[in-house]
């Protein structure tokens, strides 16, 4: 057969991969379970949970990918079907207390990095050994991985088998993901490893290694065990501290395997640099899976970072334990495990039937729909995670097996029937067909907040902005967006009306949503032609003090925070003060993401504490450009009057609405 | 819909298989239809491939019918009629399923296996497309004997600008040191001159002599190779080849030429009719006397001349690097013993330009013999030297006989054979003829030759007569075995090309592709390939010419991108796929990596070690790959995955097939280009599933079609094989074992031997 003789199909261009400028937030960028976005949450909703239960449900449908082709999760699963051999070896066993060293020994053979991560459980037992303890090693997998991963249904498996050897034991675990797992999921009798030689407070040879600690999330955030490694690295070697520790220690940014992106490894270069400022020549942390991914960096070939963090050393803490003890070298070349040739076992796959309603119960309901989409923990994410992206995605999940709240069927249901969320029957186009704008005044302005309507349609009036509002505009959808329903209907509709003019809305809700889920529409927001015109507006002064609230969906979805504040400014006599905590970090009105729905007693909460701060303030009126924030935040308010920008312009002009 | 093929191949699956079984039951599959047909290859088979494309509107394409190295390219043109060329998956079930399977439940069993991995990686195929990229029209020829003469020229008659290659200081091969040539007895110098004239005559031909190709880099249609010139230490545009130097050279040492039968000087040309006709010092021998630069009148002594290297740009490679003579010297056969010479020796005797002058003189006292004797299948045919017939020595015997007889009818002549292989045109009849001359014909293997003084005793049983014999002979001349050249030897380490197991470079199929090698756009010509007569190296270049030529023609080729992708969204440029490709594919300078499509080889090495999974192989994505496995464990979960290298593992588990050896049908076949492209996760995925077992089929050590890839895989099986152990699954259950393309009863073995281990 002659291979040059093959015909070819067509040529077809399918070599180009598809480049974008840059990586889409939330594409890659993943959840570290880190909860250092917990402290920022408004709801102080459980992400971790809802994290976990959408990726059981991505893992069913073979989402999920592990770093390293997913090999680590795979060998955790086999570990719970098979039987860990043991792979200490020069170390005095007895059963005074159970020792679990966890997976270094599995992770130094499949990372085939020449690596000792295993050096850390040997140091332990040795140590242990000196402060006069025989352990038991019970091995295994603690399922840590596949547990914060989504799968479930493996990890109860192995929990089973893991149970049956640890149920009823006192056990010290060196790996903090191991005794987060036992304590808070097992519901074990464990001590760390930390707190056991704290207490044992044993006589140390202070060392000459120049250290720091990097908290590990399991340890710190989530079992705010902080004092204890302080406390022995101190006596142990010379301690010094990092600029993020504690409650806001910087996560080494990769769990479960998952997140091996750009933005972990910005993090972890981050961290790495903390360690470097300090002083410190050697990086301790007390997990493995910290160790792993800070040093992770050392073995990337084309990284000019690593270069510059060569002197960063990573150590277990364990490992200055046990060499301060006199009992454990770390610097030594040969490796601490020490692998027996198995008999082996003859696996029989697992019969698994994936149901994620297994796994959903009342709080994870409760949790879900908290969720205001604020996007503030997105803010402080070191990898940019995109967690409203997730919940809008989890909750489809939810509204699909018909778990969502009543409330959010309703408005789905008025939507459907009237095209708005309030099913109001009467329509509110005003047609005019040889306008150049478009105006897409929303839900709210059309039907609760006429005032914001009536400011904005004059405005446009005065500027000379000739505008219609076709007849066929329906809901944008955003509410459905937020609440897991289908906007589809809604997106075709309204696309095929909107398409070829100019659009400008009043609600920065509709904003987002036509900006975002639609395409090939030309979306402004009313203060981008404000902005443009105001000279063209006769302002008079208004003495007043005035605190400008940012919409969540303008300001963090599109960094609209500068825009508002100018025109504010603009007004002669507004005194703008502000919140304690603006742009970036400002709080949400609390009614994003159908809250004001489904939770309205949390979303009238967030209002008022909002409101209560704008009294405080001595402030006359909150301004905003979303009526929607307008509206809960004016429900919430006692005495201050909550305004679009466009009404403050009005009374400025002095033009009665 | 994925539409399933079945062929019964006439008997040769459905003798072996269920078919209608097979089809019926994939016919119940959730978006699956099965068809079946008696001969899938043929136009009735690929109009019901086309027809029902259309028809149904198929996503993908599973081909259950013999090994994808048979007649892969041909269902790959006939569904790239209708589709997208690569959107089909193959089940090989006649190979290794039927051929190897005798009991017909278990064939059918495994066929459903098999087929049903197929349709679980089909479901996942994607369009490959194909690119153009320009050739370079010239092309390197390395090797001036016979094949790559005879190649030159026919490729310099189409037009191609030909640079040719030459370890020796002349271009000419073996073929130009023989006396006469069968079955014409043809004069080899009245044969050979006018090629060795013409090449060097022709204005399209660039010959470099004494060089050596000590790399090749490029792709296909643009291989760059790097040429070392070794100093010839005389000036080659000054030399007239007068002989001037050769006559006052003070040295005298044995020729390399002549096989030590003669002598020559330091400085010297090896033949009057050599090419380039330059004279030439050979250092080792020069003494530095400077009588050579006293005498010489052009001045062309250069005691000072440098190697010199210098890069070939050619769109596409010839190797006709040929044979060498296996060493028998220390063995049974004494070659050490002045009288017992090869038959190459025997021609540079017989040749009337040689150092006897055309006589038969032995080499002990110059006499002349009275009893010579031919040995025949010395060093072939032998499990202690090559296993493999030399092809040509029956007849090359059986010519210097006849040749001798005929000038010295007095002479007794002895040619003692295992079987005399005498096939080819007029070859019987030669043989006929010599003995009606009165040449004895002793069938029976030479068992050892026993010097006795000058002359030998050469035991022997007559087979025929069922006596042992010792006969006395004053020459013996061993027909002795051929093996690969040094030079053939090194091709496989300089261009990675696949040898067999015999050490000769392996065609990319023996039977429809003998001159075409795995790497696209280099050929192999001559005895390079195997041993074979004057005439057989002649088909060769001419075959070679016409691929080339077929290869070139256009200023473009088509290249399917059958590569490796990187997906920038997800990789973190950490270097590792880069640092891993020994074709520098990977391009790290821009703001994404990428890869070079024209320069990836497809191997995969570089998707197993990236940390992300940001880089893939198309054809073999991790995820195609473990849908497979999923898809044949579901159907026997009791299987051992066998990952087969296509390069040899898998092709002997195909010649498992073809010689019906018996293999469990436990052992399901997973076909990857090269056993580098293994991860860890593949190797320890099927326990997840239940399987028994797994391994690798890579290739030999050092024989690595992609340099390395077997020696990672290596690495990464030692490692798993810890961490199965860690886990209590047992490492024993992983392994690797290492065979050549040509050895099927290693697969066999491999096979065997992992039934065992997981009972």
């Amino acid at each position: 057969m002659s291979v040059d003789k093959i015909k070819k199909t067509e040529a077809k261009e399918v070599t180009e991969t598809k480049l974008q400028g840059s990586c889409e937030i939330g594409d890659t960028a993943e959840c570290a379970t880190c909860k250092l976005c917990a402290s920022t949450c408004p709801t102080e909703l459980n992400l971790e949970k809802v994290v976990r239960i959408a990726r059981y449900i991505k893992d069913e449908k073979g989402e999920i990918k592990g770093s390293h082709r997913d090999v680590f999760r795979l060998a955790s699963k086999l570990s719970g079907m098979a039987e860990t051999q043991g792979w200490l070896k020069g170390v005095e066993e007895g059963n005074d207390i159970v020792y679990f060293p966890g997976c270094a020994a599995l992770f130094d053979t499949l990372l085939q990095r020449d690596t000792n991560y295993s050096g850390n459980a040997k140091a332990a037992v040795l140590s242990l050994n000196k402060l006069g303890f025989k352990p038991e090693i019970v091995y295994g997998c603690c399922g840590h991985d596949i547990y914060f991963s989504g799968a479930l249904d493996e990890f109860e498996v192995l929990k089973e088998e893991m149970m049956k050897k640890l149920k009823g034991k006192k056990i010290v675990v060196s790996c903090a993901e191991g005794y987060h797992m036992f304590k808070n999921i097992y519901g074990l009798d464990v001590v760390s490893f930390l707190e056991f030689v704290q207490q044992q407070n044993p006589e140390f040879v202070k060392k000459d290694l120049k250290t720091t600690y990097h908290d590990p999330c399991r340890y710190g955030r989530y079992n705010e065990i902080y004092d204890a490694p302080r406390e022995v690295l101190a006596k142990a070697s010379d301690f010094r501290e990092m600029e993020n520790v504690r409650e806001d220690a910087i996560c080494c940014s990769v769990s479960a395997w998952l997140n091996c992106n750009r933005y972990s490894r910005d993090v972890r270069r981050a961290r790495l640099e903390e360690a470097k400022a300090s002083g410190a020549e050697y990086l301790v942390t007390a997990c493995t899976k910290c160790s792993i991914h800070l040093d992770c960096i050392h073995f990337e070939l084309d990284n000019e970072d690593a270069k510059a963090l060569d002197d960063i050393k990573i150590l277990g803490f364990d490992q200055v334990v046990g060499y301060a003890l006199g009992v454990y070298d770390p610097f030594k070349e040969e490796k601490d495990y020490d692998i027996p040739e198995s008999a082996g076992k003859f696996l029989e796959p697992l019969e698994i039937k994936k149901d994620v309603t297994k796994y959903i119960d009342d709080d994870l309901l409760e949790q879900a729909f908290l969720c205001t989409t604020c996007k503030n923990c997105t803010e402080v994410c070191k990898t940019h995670h995109d967690t409203s992206g997730l919940m809008e995605e989890f909750r489809k999940e939810l509204v699909n097996m018909g778990l969502g709240p009543e409330k959010h069927e309703k408005i789905a249901k008025a939507i459907a029937k009237t095209g708005n969320v309030f099913a109001e029957k009467e329509s509110k186009s005003k047609p005019n067909p040889k306008a150049k704008y478009i105006y897409y005044p929303g839900c709210v302005a059309l039907y609760r907040r006429d005032d914001v309507f009536n400011a904005t349609t004059k405005i446009l009036d005065m500027l000379g902005i000739e505008w219609e509002i076709p007849e066929g505009l329906v809901c944008c959808g955003s509410v459905m967006k937020r609440t897991g329903h289908d906007l589809s209907e809604l997106i075709k509709k309204n696309t095929e009306i909107l398409k070829d003019r100019p659009v400008v809305c009043s609600c920065s809700g509709c904003y987002a949503t036509l900006k975002k889920d639609y395409e090939g529409l030309n979306i402004l927001h009313i203060t981008d032609i404000v902005k443009e015109h105001i000279e063209k507006l006769p302002l008079k002064a208004v003495k007043k003090k005035v605190m400008y609230h940012d919409p969540c969906h303008l300001g963090r979805k599109f960094g609209y925070y500068d825009i508002p504040r100018e025109i504010i400014e603009t007004v002669p006599g507004i005194e703008l003060i502000t919140f304690d905590k603006e742009k970036e970090q400002a709080q949400c009105c609390g009614a994003g993401g159908g809250v004001k729905s489904a939770k309205p007693d949390m979303a009238n909460n967030l209002a008022k504490k909002k409101m209560e701060e704008a009294q405080e303030k001595g402030a006359d009126m909150v301004v905003s450009a979303c009526p929607f924030c307008e509206l809960n935040l004016g429900d919430n308010s006692d005495h201050i009057p909550v305004v679009d920008i466009l009404n403050l312009l009005m009374e400025s002009m002095g033009v009665e609405e | 819909m994925i539409g399933v093929f079945i062929c019964f191949c006439g008997n040769n699956i459905g003798g072996y298989v269920h078919v209608p079984e097979l089809t019926e039951y994939f016919n119940k599959k959730e978006g699956v239809i099965a068809f079946d047909t008696m001969f899938l290859c043929s136009e009735i088979g690929q109009n019901l491939i086309k027809e029902k494309i259309e028809e149904l509107n198929l996503d993908s394409v599973v081909i259950a019918s013999c090994s994808p190295k048979h007649h892969g390219g041909i269902f790959q043109a006939c569904i790239g009629e209708k589709m997208n060329q690569f959107k089909w998956e193959f089940a090989n079930i006649r190979e290794q399923c039927a051929w190897v399977t005798p009991n017909k439940e278990e064939a059918t069993e495994k066929a459903k296996a098999i087929i049903n991995g197929a349709i679980e990686k089909a479901k996942l195929l994607t369009d490959i497309g194909t690119t153009k990229v320009s050739v370079t029209k010239d092309v390197l020829i390395i090797g001036g004997g016979i094949a790559g003469m005879h190649a030159s020229l026919e490729l310099s008659d189409k037009g191609f600008h030909v640079n040719m290659v030459e370890k020796k200081e002349t271009i000419g091969g073996n073929m130009v040191r023989f006396d006469r040539i069968f079955p014409t007895d043809d004069c080899a110098m009245c044969t050979g001159s006018p090629l060795l004239a013409d090449v060097a005559m022709n204005p399209l031909i660039d010959i470099f002599s004494l060089s050596e190709v000590t790399e090749v880099k490029g792709r296909a249609g643009e291989y760059i190779a790097t040429v070392v010139k070794k100093p010839r230490y005389v000036d080659e545009t000054k030399c007239t080849a007068c002989g001037e130097c050769t006559t006052h050279c003070p040295v005298e040492v044995w020729s390399e030429w002549d096989l030590e039968m003669g002598l020559r000087a330091a400085i010297y040309k090896p033949m009057a009719q050599a090419v380039p006709l330059k004279n030439r010092i050979e250092r080792d021998s020069c003494i530095r006397c400077g009588t050579c630069e006293n005498v010489c009148k052009a001045g062309a002594i250069m005691y000072d001349d440098e190697p010199r290297e210098f890069k070939l740009t050619v769109g596409a490679i010839v190797v006709a690097t040929g044979y060498d003579l296996v060493d028998l010297s220390n063995t049974e056969y004494h070659l050490e013993h002045p009288n017992v010479i090869t038959g190459l020796q025997l021609e540079r005797l017989k040749v009337p330009s040689g150092p006897t002058e055309g006589e038969i003189l032995r080499p002990s006292d110059g006499k002349k013999p009275k009893h010579l004797l031919f040995v025949q299948c010395a060093g072939s045919r032998d499990r202690r030297h090559n296993v493999y017939c030399s092809k040509i020595c029956c007849m090359y015997a059986t010519k210097n006989a006849r040749l001798i007889k005929a000038e010295n009818p007095e002479m007794d002549i002895t040619l003692c054979y295992i079987d005399m292989r005498t096939a080819g045109r007029g070859y019987e009849e030669f043989f006929d003829t010599a003995r009606e001359m009165g040449i004895k014909y002793l069938r029976g293997n030479v068992s050892e030759i026993v010097p006795d003084g000058e002359d030998l005793i050469v035991r022997v049983e007559d087979t025929f007569a069922n006596e042992p014999k010792a006969i006395k002979a004053d020459l013996v001349v061993l027909s002795t075995g051929l093996i690969p050249s040094q030079g053939t030897r090194d091709m496989g380490t300089i261009i990675h090309l696949v040898s067999g197991a015999d050490n000769f470079l392996a065609p990319v199929h023996v039977k429809i592709a003998p001159v075409d090698t795995a790497n696209k756009g280099i050929y192999i010509a001559g005895t390079s390939e195997s041993p074979k007569p004057i005439q057989e190296c002649i088909t060769d270049a001419g075959m070679v010419a016409s691929r080339i030529a077929t290869f070139l023609k256009d200023p473009e080729i088509e290249i399917e991108l059958v590569t490796s992708k990187i997906n920038p969204e997800v990789c973190i440029k950490c270097g590792t796929c880069a640092d891993n490709c020994v074709y520098d594919a990977i391009e790290t300078t821009g703001e994404f990596y990428k890869v070079l499509d024209v320069s990836c080889q497809s191997c995969g090495k570089c998707s197993v070690t990236c940390p992300t999974g940001a880089i893939d192989l198309s054809l073999y994505t991790e995820d195609q790959i473990t849908r497979q496995i999923d898809g044949i464990l579901a159907s026997d979960r009791d299987s051992i995955i066998a990952f087969s290298c296509y390069q040899c593992g898998y092709n002997a588990a195909d010649l498992a097939g073809t010689a019906k050896a018996k293999i469990s049908p436990k052992i399901k076949v997973i076909r990857v280009p090269c056993s580098g492209r293994v991860t860890m996760q593949h190797m320890l995925y099927p326990f997840y599933k239940g399987a028994k077992g797994v391994f690798l089929a890579a290739c030999l050590e050092g024989q690595c079609h992609y340099i390395d890839g077997n020696l990672q895989a290596k690495e990464k099986v030692a490692l798993a094989k810890k961490s199965l152990d860690i886990m209590g699954v047992g490492g024993h259950k992983l392994n690797l074992f290492n065979m050549s393309s040509a050895e099927g009863p290693k697969f066999v073995a491999a096979a065997k031997r992992m039934v065992e281990i997981c009972q």
